[in-house]
């Protein structure tokens, strides 16, 4: 049963710390059920924009980043262009979820990676967020209480979420220890 | 990855001691002050070695240093890390959660510089972790002078026998199956 193949969304990005365990996921599913289908979803304004097309996954790049910090014009004009972005993203999510059909839908962390989760959460599809770091970042913190699954990297981390969570560990990498 | 073939990738010399820095994927302007501020004489007088990950904002401004000593080895993104942790016999880092399980996987010391800027401090919270198993030795940025930081580095790279007790400690802490429990929980999702 278990080595049926699955389809899935993975999603998140902005900076290393969140993209390589997408990849490390991605790699291990592949490797245990070859044909899974896979697509990564991140921001255009991360890392990922660029590591992306080195991956033979198919992926979608939104339009969104955080919250500009401090008071200068770009800051300004980030968050004046905030909730824009936020909706025009919510929308292409909405629709990869209806001509992706993901099995289930992962949230490595970053930016690009709440609105897969909230929109899988509203169409009632199965998802998971892996939380890296001792202190849960923002994706984590606003929907834990609502996916199915938190895995974890730290103890510690459980004491700033309500949710019964799995413990995980520490993921590897996907960047090629051989 | 062996040693020596980390070595001639970043054509680095295996008689004299390297030391990778990582800042994370954006670089670390705090990290790379502090080296640029140091080379005279880390890399000068003690003829240590560098493989050093920048950050693409910083890179242009570093370059210089590559044509000044020939023992440094500058990039701005370093995708190969397997090469660049193989080859390191110290590593120095910020404290992002996945650089610390790639430390502890390859089982490297670490001489490491959390940013505090980090929300609720969490670097220094993971720091910490790999600290107390005796793997790295954490420096606070706030605190840190240059004379200090060169301190820190000559006094370890010249102890070969807590350089190893490092190492060890830090494949102690390593979970290197922790992606195949993340396809575990994810499987059990789905069929479930």
């Amino acid at each position: 049963m278990q080595n049926k193949s699955i389809k899935l969304i993975i999603a998140g990005g902005g900076t290393g710390g969140h993209l390589f365990p997408a990849f490390a996921i991605a790699d291990t599913l592949k490797k245990r059920i070859s044909d899974s289908a896979i697509h990564f979803v991140g921001s255009k304004f991360g890392i990922e924009a660029d590591k992306f097309k080195s991956r033979e996954e198919s992926f979608t790049l939104l339009n969104i980043r955080g919250f500009g910090r401090g008071l200068s014009i770009t800051s300004l004009i980030r968050n004046i262009l905030f909730p824009l972005r936020f909706m025009g993203s919510y929308i292409k999510t909405r629709r990869l979820l209806r001509t992706f059909s993901p099995d289930i839908v992962i949230g490595t962390g970053g930016y690009a990676s709440g609105l897969p989760i909230l929109g899988a959460i509203h169409k009632g599809i199965p998802t998971l967020i892996h939380e890296q770091n001792s202190f849960p970042g923002f994706t984590t913190r606003w929907l834990a209480s609502r996916v199915y699954r938190v895995c974890i990297s730290y103890h510690d981390t459980e004491r700033y979420l309500k949710k019964k969570i799995s413990f995980s560990r520490e993921i590897q990498s996907a960047r090629n220890y051989r | 990855m062996n040693r020596s073939k980390a070595l001639s990738k970043f054509q680095l010399d295996p008689d004299h001691p390297i030391i990778t820095i990582i800042g994370g994927s954006q670089g670390s302007l705090f990290i790379n002050s502090m080296v640029s501020e140091s080379l005279d004489y880390l890399a000068g007088k003690l003829n240590i070695q560098f493989i050093w990950q920048t950050g693409p904002t910083h890179f242009d401004d570093l370059q210089h240093f590559e044509s000044k000593y020939s023992s440094i080895s500058l990039h701005p993104f370093i995708d190969h890390m397997d090469s660049a942790y193989a080859a390191a016999d110290l590593v120095i880092s910020r404290a992002g959660a996945i650089a610390l399980s790639e430390i502890a996987y390859c089982g490297k010391p670490s001489l490491l510089i959390p940013f505090h800027g980090a929300a609720a401090d969490h670097q220094t919270k993971n720091a910490r972790s790999l600290e107390k198993a005796g793997a790295a030795i954490v420096l606070s940025e706030n605190k840190l002078t240059k004379e200090r930081f060169i301190h820190e580095v000559e006094q370890l790279l010249s102890d070969r026998e807590k350089l190893v007790e490092m190492e060890n400690a830090a494949r102690s802490v390593s979970t290197p199956d922790a992606a195949n429990t993340i396809v575990d929980n994810i499987l059990e999702l789905v069929y479930q």
